[in-house]
């Protein structure tokens, strides 16, 4: 027997209203901010030391990353939002100058002192501008390092369809760098090198459900300038990439178990060879109507670059490198996080667990690259709206 | 490429989604429902995940930076 259930418009009313905090959560650009909102994280990241069996010269010790990040979003006016981000860190430990085979042909790594001590600041800012079923925004932003400084900028665009149930938007981004390597005595490293990258995306949104809303979207990159890495030993790589990728995603609420599960995967491929596949699930658990849990799974697995190599040889010739980041390889990340959300402030903390092996590649590995990285990833942080 | 199958099948099927009236949206706006719960904490993720694999881009016009961790 199937009962039907009436429609009682002031109880949805009043749910929706009941929801209406939550709106400024959606980065989606069919409403403008009402309240300002101020927004800290501190993360500290952390890389596990290298097996010693893993190391031909120098120091197990990896990265070891804290950063402090900052965010405002506020109303200009009815129809202009602001949104600034902000973030400074510093880096410490040491990093992969290369790998050589053993004398068993084993490739070993080749790690610089634990020297390397560097400072990173951020800064963007974000205008959108809102109207009817749709807004445009615009940003610029800056990175700064020691050795490396960066400038950006892009515009971006949604469109709501006449029913609100569909969503169109895109974007293009462009990013000029510039990298000026510290120079070591007895290295032979450039000076001074530039680099920069346009990206663009379109995507569709659509709603469902009540409960579910889905996804899509093309992106596309290209490249061009220094792309190799300066401190490594022997790293020549195409001065071009362009790259390709696809994007689904699926927003689901269940409301029987207070849950809402979230399903995200990309699709990437780039003319250097790299293929990537990266599925992530998390499970948004409402405890209370203040409190949730957040636990989540995420899997990647990537295919080599056409040029890259087990082990730096003087015997090489052309685009070579040893960078893990090119090598085939698979990661699994663990990680749970807890918030707990009033009206004027949310307070929040996530852990994370990373390890990548060979052996976690969709496709088998014959020599698996000794600097593959297992990470910690710890955040705490506060939300207040006013 | 079995895997690339999916956002063919999720795309498709967002041409069969049912009418939702506006007082219908509460569990859409719900902030666990956001596709962003906590931009500040994406953007460390995504700039670790970009640091440490080959592969980077998404659904943004993405930033600058090194990232060189």
């Amino acid at each position: 027997m199937t009962k039907t259930k009436k429609c009682n418009p002031l109880a949805a009313l009043t749910t929706a209203a009941l929801a209406l905090p939550a709106i400024s959560h959606l980065a989606h650009a069919d409403t403008a901010p009402v309240k300002t909102e101020l927004g800290y994280r501190y993360s500290q990241y952390q890389e596990d030391d290298i097996d010693d069996n893993k190391i031909l010269i120098g120091s197990p010790q990896r990265y070891e990353v804290d950063n402090h990040a900052f965010r405002l979003v506020t109303p200009l006016n009815a129809q202009l939002g602001l949104t600034v981000d902000g973030s400074y860190e510093t880096m410490s430990g040491a990093s992969a100058y290369g790998v050589a085979a053993d004398a068993q042909g084993e490739p070993k790594m080749i790690m610089t002192g634990a020297s390397i001590d560097d400072k990173r600041t951020d800064v963007s800012a974000s205008v959108r501008h809102y109207r009817e079923a749709g807004s445009v925004a615009f940003a610029l932003g800056y990175s700064g390092e020691n050795d490396y400084t960066a400038f950006n900028g892009s515009i971006e665009a949604e469109q709501q369809s006449a029913d609100r149930l569909t969503t169109y938007s895109g974007g293009i981004g462009y990013s000029s760098d510039e990298l000026e390597p510290e120079q070591t005595p007895g290295i032979n490293r450039p000076t001074s090198e530039d680099k920069s990258a346009l990206n663009a995306f379109i995507a569709l949104t659509q709603v469902m459900n009540a409960g579910w809303q889905l996804q899509g979207g093309l992106f596309t990159g290209m490249h061009d300038g220094f792309l190799a890495d300066a401190y490594k030993a022997r790293d020549i790589r195409p001065d071009q990439r362009q790259l390709f990728g696809v994007m689904a995603r699926s927003r689901n609420f269940m409301p029987s178990l207070k849950a809402a599960l979230h399903t995200d995967y990309r699709y990437y491929n780039d003319d250097w060879g790299i293929q990537s596949h990266t599925l992530e699930f998390a499970w948004h658990q409402s405890l209370t109507q203040q409190l949730r849990l957040v636990p989540l799974l995420r899997y990647y697995s990537q295919s080599q670059a056409d040029f890259y190599v087990d082990s730096d040889s003087i015997n090489n010739s052309g685009y070579q490198s040893s960078d893990y980041r090119m090598s085939p390889f698979g990661a699994i990340t663990y990680g749970l996080g807890i918030v707990y959300e009033e009206a004027a402030y949310r307070l929040v903390a996530n852990v994370e667990r990373y390890d990548s092996d060979g052996d976690m590649a969709l496709e088998s590995v014959d020599q698996e690259n000794p600097a593959l990285v297992n990470y910690n990833l710890m955040s705490v942080g506060v939300d207040y709206r006013f | 490429m079995k895997l690339l199958l999916l956002p063919c099948v999720l795309l498709l099927a967002a041409c069969s989604s049912a009418p939702v009236q506006p007082w219908e949206r509460g569990n859409l706006a719900r902030p666990d429902m956001a596709w962003d719960t906590d931009p500040l904490h994406s953007a460390m993720r995504d700039h670790v995940n970009v640091s440490k694999e080959g592969s980077s881009g998404g659904l943004n016009t993405g930033g600058g930076g090194c990232g060189c961790y």
